[in-house]
């Protein structure tokens, strides 16, 4: 079948009432709550997944990539109206928006942002429906040193692109290893690291440390602010459709981020974060008043939001094809995945064709919805961040402890992910970046399985891995960035862009 | 000296690192060409070591690069914490509304402000949510406990 073909597939399921719904609850949800400050899309996701456990697989599929719009995009507003960006590839966002904000531009900074997100989301879903099947047939080729070499590349990725030392950022990746190693080892049967407690052979889910280390740690490092100081640009959302002037300055930074977020997306480990900082570098150099960047320049919202957003898109690529989760937020879409019985790999779009054309047409439909919803309730989201904290939290954390325990009715991990929340905290007062670390859990097993089968074809030589030209290619690229980043030159551009947007 | 944040990360990676290599001993070793449970863990608990240790000397070193950590937040970390844990324990024990009752009302002790009339109103309308959607809406089975 031919692209278009499959296409039509994709749209006649999800274009059914139900799932249509689905995608439409999805989108709503995912934004309600990923609006909430502090709250990023992957908290938002990890506390709404429960709910999609229930449905088909193909409603649960459209209704994930809906909350996955709607919370990127939630994101987006808490980070241009309370600067509080949710994750890291919304911080560049906040820089500009924020300052448009202050300008009472707000309405013009949203509205840019959402048509910048459709755009680049519609082009995004283009490719992943052209390249991901004959992606997936060269995955069909990888071998172990392959995947386990991709899987290296992808940890270095994320743990050099966040903010504080790159020392730090790969040990905490390797942290996290450790911790996915927790509970019975496949190839022997050995339990390891379970501390004789029988809930923990199965290991630690994933969604569990997800909320612990992210919303529970967050929540206490909130509360023990003072409420004061966080300036809310609430009642300025006036005119929110931008000007034409605002388009035309516009047009060339989304489409330019579209391509550099469409590109490094498919890079697993850190795409989105590096492509919104590219496109932000790119614009800033292109413009003709760069001063303006850091001051509510619209070409520094519009470009970094396109480029994430379309990185966000592509990133399905390598997560569908390959079954390897290139960010946080897909190793959870990757989870529910498996949940509904569907083990994700280059497989998936021949076995289950209606579930990844389905999914490939609830992106464009999801795309649009997010516009059409939005657009007309910005007020509703906005006015949600005038809600005093003490009432939030309460929310959050009945919706994540509640969805914890229903996944698998056990009272450990709602356990755990108290524990995950100390250790969450511990790290927030470490300054030590989670990022890596949750993806240093989610590939742990799946590295360690990789290197075991590798030096077991090549009977304990490690040159198999230079040896294999795929594998190598993928290990010369984490050497690169590597060594780029020990270069004093690099490190001080990281710096500068990572630091002016923890302090702006 | 000052204990500075990276001095005191670089010391707690170090112990995981430690602790890590330690308990990988309980497994099979193995070799690189056929490796035990035990092979892996040991490897990137050793890296965890070296590098826990290398960011000690570099705190060491040139302590100017971190400060040390301004202020722990005990009050709400040990609240919220607590709301967690009896959460699940009463979920388990007995059901889902004493379980979100309990986790607000913990919880709440965690901030400071608002006063008990409102304490009540969110208590009731969080329960009934809480039913609501994961019950009704979702078709969770999970036992209301009363």
């Amino acid at each position: 079948m031919d692209v278009l073909g499959n296409l039509i597939l994709g749209f006649s399921v999800a274009l059914s009432a139900t799932n249509l719904f689905y995608c439409l609850l999805g989108v709503t949800l995912g934004t309600f709550i990923g609006v909430l400050p502090g709250v990023g899309p992957l908290v938002t996701i990890a506390v709404l997944l429960p709910m999609t456990f229930t449905l088909p697989p193909e409603g649960a599929m459209i209704m994930l990539a809906g909350i996955y719009y709607g919370a990127a995009y939630g994101g987006s507003t808490t980070a241009i109206l309370v600067n509080l960006p949710g994750e890291a590839s919304s911080v560049v966002t906040a820089i500009d928006g924020y300052q448009m904000a202050r300008k009472g531009r707000a309405g013009a900074a949203l509205a840019i942002a959402a048509i910048g997100s459709l755009i680049a989301g519609c082009i995004g879903t283009v490719l992943i429906a052209m390249f991901a099947p004959p992606l997936s047939e060269l995955a069909l080729q990888f071998g172990a040193p392959e995947y386990f070499s991709l899987m290296l590349m992808a940890l270095i990725l994320s743990a050099s692109l966040v903010h504080g030392s790159l020392l730090q950022g790969i040990t905490m990746a390797l942290l996290g290893v450790v911790v996915g190693l927790i509970g019975i080892d496949v190839n022997s049967g050995a339990y390891r690291f379970t501390f004789g407690i029988l809930g923990l052979v199965e290991g630690v889910e994933f969604s569990v440390v997800a909320m612990g280390l992210f919303a529970f740690a967050i929540i206490v490092v909130n509360l023990g602010q003072t409420t004061a100081g966080r300036e809310v640009f609430t009642s300025s959302v006036s005119g929110l459709m931008p000007t034409r002037n605002d388009m035309k300055r516009t047009w060339k930074p989304i489409l330019r981020g579209t391509a550099i977020g469409s590109i490094l997306g498919i890079l697993p480990g850190a795409g989105q974060t590096i492509a919104s900082f590219a496109s932000y570098m790119t614009e800033k150099r292109l413009s003709r008043t760069p001063g303006e960047f850091g001051h509510g320049a619209i070409e520094g919202v519009a470009g970094p939001e396109s480029a994430n957003n379309a990185a966000a898109q592509t990133a399905f690529i390598p997560t569908l094809t390959l079954g390897i989760p290139a960010t946080p937020t897909m190793a959870l879409l990757l989870g529910a995945l498996l949940i509904q019985g569907i083990t994700p790999g280059p497989q998936v779009i021949d076995q289950h064709p209606e579930l990844f054309w389905g999914l490939i047409a609830s992106m464009f439909i999801g795309n649009v919805i997010l516009v059409l919803l939005n657009l007309p309730l910005v007020g509703i989201w906005v006015a949600m961040l005038k809600i005093p904290y003490r009432w939030l939290y309460p929310i959050i954390l009945v919706l994540s402890c509640v969805g914890i325990y229903s996944v698998n009715h056990s009272a450990l991990d709602v356990s755990l992910a108290a524990l995950f929340g100390l250790l969450g905290y511990i790290f927030v007062k470490l300054d030590c970046e989670p990022a890596p670390f949750i993806l240093g859990i989610v590939l742990g097993p799946m590295i360690e399985e990789n290197l075991r089968r590798a030096m077991l074809l090549s009977r304990g030589d490690p040159m198999i891995f230079v040896r294999h030209p795929i594998s190598a290619a993928f290990l010369l690229v984490a050497c690169v960035v590597l060594v780029a980043l020990v270069l004093p030159s690099v490190r001080r551009t990281k710096d500068e862009v990572i630091v002016s947007e923890s302090d702006g | 000296m000052v204990i500075t944040k990276s001095f005191l990360s670089g010391s707690l990676f170090t112990l995981f690192g430690a602790g890590t290599v330690l308990m990988a001993q309980n497994y099979a070793m193995g070799t690189a060409g056929r490796m035990g449970p035990g092979y892996f863990p040991t490897l990137v608990g050793a890296l965890i070591i070296l590098l826990g240790v290398a960011q000690i000397i570099r705190a060491i070193l040139s302590p100017n690069k971190s400060e040390p950590i301004a202020e722990w937040e005990l009050r709400p970390l040990f609240f919220l914490l607590t709301a967690v844990v009896v959460f699940a324990v009463t979920m388990s024990k007995f059901g889902l509304i004493p379980a979100v009752v309990a986790l607000i009302v913990i919880a709440r002790l965690a901030a400071r402000e608002g006063n008990l009339l409102e304490l009540a109103a969110m208590v009731a309308a969080l329960t009934a949510g809480a039913v609501l959607v994961f019950v009704y809406l979702l078709n969770i089975p999970l036992k209301l406990g009363i």
